[in-house]
């Protein structure tokens, strides 16, 4: 599959409605829209195991029904933004998702559950066969496209990593870094639902965290479940700006209160 | 006369569209006299063939500007725990109903909800149970050969969708567009979600795409989730 590389200082601001706009999807993102057609299995043709692993997959571990139900809040808030995301604005994908997809589903193969289309190639090959046939579909279905990770995206996260202090954490927040980097970088805007990557990087790069809402005939949808924050950087004589929309369900009115960890760059 | 697709039955539902367009009504209409009553309306303009699609987008308008009718609302009345506890109840029921909750998962639920007086708890799990039908519906809808059954079926996801994120003009503009394209008038359907931004085509692109997306990886025993990725990027003890 040919990569395109991403442009280099258009301009182009944020939301959804506009022609024209180009937004970044994260892994998570795709993934999540994956998993709400999934939770619409009725419960009699859901294998056990996967049903069991749903409820898992929970941070709550789904304690209880309530949880159960709780947990499918967020992928169809997902779903639902990222139609109107993309059907307003052209999508992407980064280069680090086929990597993460990749790493994903190892285990799927490693649990059995998994199954090849083809044995000719090496294992890693029939993986990648895999997952490269699945974005190929996506860019049929929506015109989904990937976005190579140039050398501008490369200098700008390079450079982001030099404003962190705490240096020691950059190698378990990389992709964190090098996602915003491409984000800045092309004036994408960056659609996720990993809340770490929001807080880790607030108060550096990221600032202004409130709640999304898009108007329709002077009603407001997404009242709650999406937040939106502005991320900056500035690299030489250049400003970059972008917005960052975060699917969380702690993005409640009548302000977002997120559970945040460590803001690990200062 | 249009061709109507009411009393076509829906493969892996097992039950009728009409049923499947009463069910998400009753849900949506419950909140509101003035919203059942603008819907019947609708309906029989539809069968006359004298429905006029600004009339009613702007009579939903109207019927949004003076009360809100959406969940956070209803969360701000009086004895709000109960009203959400047994909004609540009801969607377990349609999800038990629709295959989607067990008998003894909706009793379960019942037990525990005396414990639960948490207004944001309670408006999660609701919105999380109308996600649920949404995406059967969704699931459902791309499986069906009959167009008129595969549009109406996106647009009543659409309705739930919207209406538990608190829009409820959107909400009603696609159950109306169900409707229209349920009695075979396309067009009316095309006219009113436009009305509220959007394209019929593209969303029932998307939504199928989603599904077909979905089940190329179910078929080769991958089940993707946010939450697998974000635990492949940052280790289990995030």
């Amino acid at each position: 599959m040919k990569i395109p590389s991403s442009p280099g200082m258009e301009k182009i601001s944020d939301p959804i409605d506009n022609e024209g706009k180009h937004a970044l999807l994260d892994t998570n993102v795709l993934a999540d829209l994956v998993l709400y057609v999934l939770q619409g299995m009725p419960i009699e043709y859901l294998p056990q195991r996967r049903l069991k692993r749903l409820q898992s997959q929970s941070r709550m571990k789904a304690r209880t029904i309530l949880d159960k139900v709780t947990f499918q809040y967020r992928p169809y808030v997902i779903y639902e933004f990222t139609r109107r995301m993309c059907q307003g604005s052209k999508c992407f994908i980064s280069e680090l998702t086929l990597l993460e997809l990749s790493k994903v589903s190892l285990k799927w193969f490693l649990d059995g559950k998994a199954q090849f289309k083809s044995k000719k190639n090496s294992f890693l090959n029939a993986i990648n066969e895999t997952i490269n046939e699945w974005l190929s579909l996506l860019k049929d279905l929506f015109g989904i496209e990937i976005l190579g990770v140039s050398y501008k995206d490369h200098d700008v996260a390079v450079n982001m990593a030099r404003a962190c202090q705490q240096r020691s954490d950059i190698l378990n927040n990389a992709v964190d870094i090098y996602l915003l980097a491409i984000a800045l970088n092309g004036h994408y805007s960056f659609v996720t639902m990993d809340r770490r990557l929001v807080c880790g990087l607030s108060g550096s790069f990221i600032s202004g965290l409130r709640l999304y809402t898009e108007t329709v005939g002077n009603i407001n949808r997404f009242g709650f479940g999406v937040c939106i924050a502005d991320a900056r950087f500035n690299t030489g004589n250049r400003e970059l700006n972008t917005s960052i929309y975060l699917v969380d369900n702690q993005c409640m009115p009548p302000k977002p209160n997120l559970n945040c960890g460590q803001k690990w760059c200062q | 006369m249009q061709d109507s697709a009411l009393g076509v039955n829906i493969n892996g539902l097992n039950r009728r569209l009409n049923d499947v367009i009463d069910m998400v009504r009753s849900l949506i209409a419950h909140y509101s006299e003035r919203f059942a009553k603008l819907i019947e309306d609708f309906e029989k303009d539809l069968a006359s063939g004298t429905v006029n699609v600004d009339d009613y987008y702007n009579d939903t308008k109207e019927l949004m500007m003076d009360v809100t009718q959406d969940l956070g609302y209803l969360a701000q009345v009086k004895n709000k725990e109960q009203v959400l506890k047994s909004v609540l109840l009801i969607l377990m029921e349609v999800l038990r109903q629709y295959g989607l909750l067990k008998p003894e998962e909706v009793e379960e639920l019942k037990v525990e909800l005396e414990n639960v007086n948490d207004i944001n708890e309670l408006l999660t799990a609701i919105n999380g149970a109308y996600g649920m039908l949404a995406s059967l519906l969704h699931r459902v809808a791309c499986e069906q050969e009959n167009t008129n059954v595969r549009y109406s079926l996106v647009l009543l996801a659409e309705s739930l969708i919207n209406f538990s994120l608190g829009a409820s003009l959107p909400a009603i503009a696609y159950l109306l567009a169900s409707l229209a394209i349920a009695h075979g008038r396309k067009d009316i359907a095309t006219e009113l979600t436009k009305k509220i931004g959007d394209d019929l085509e593209q969303m029932v692109s998307f939504s199928c795409g989603v599904v077909k997306a979905a089940k190329f990886l179910e078929e080769r025993g991958i089940y993707l989730s946010g939450e697998d990725t974000i635990i492949a990027r940052y280790g289990e003890n995030q």
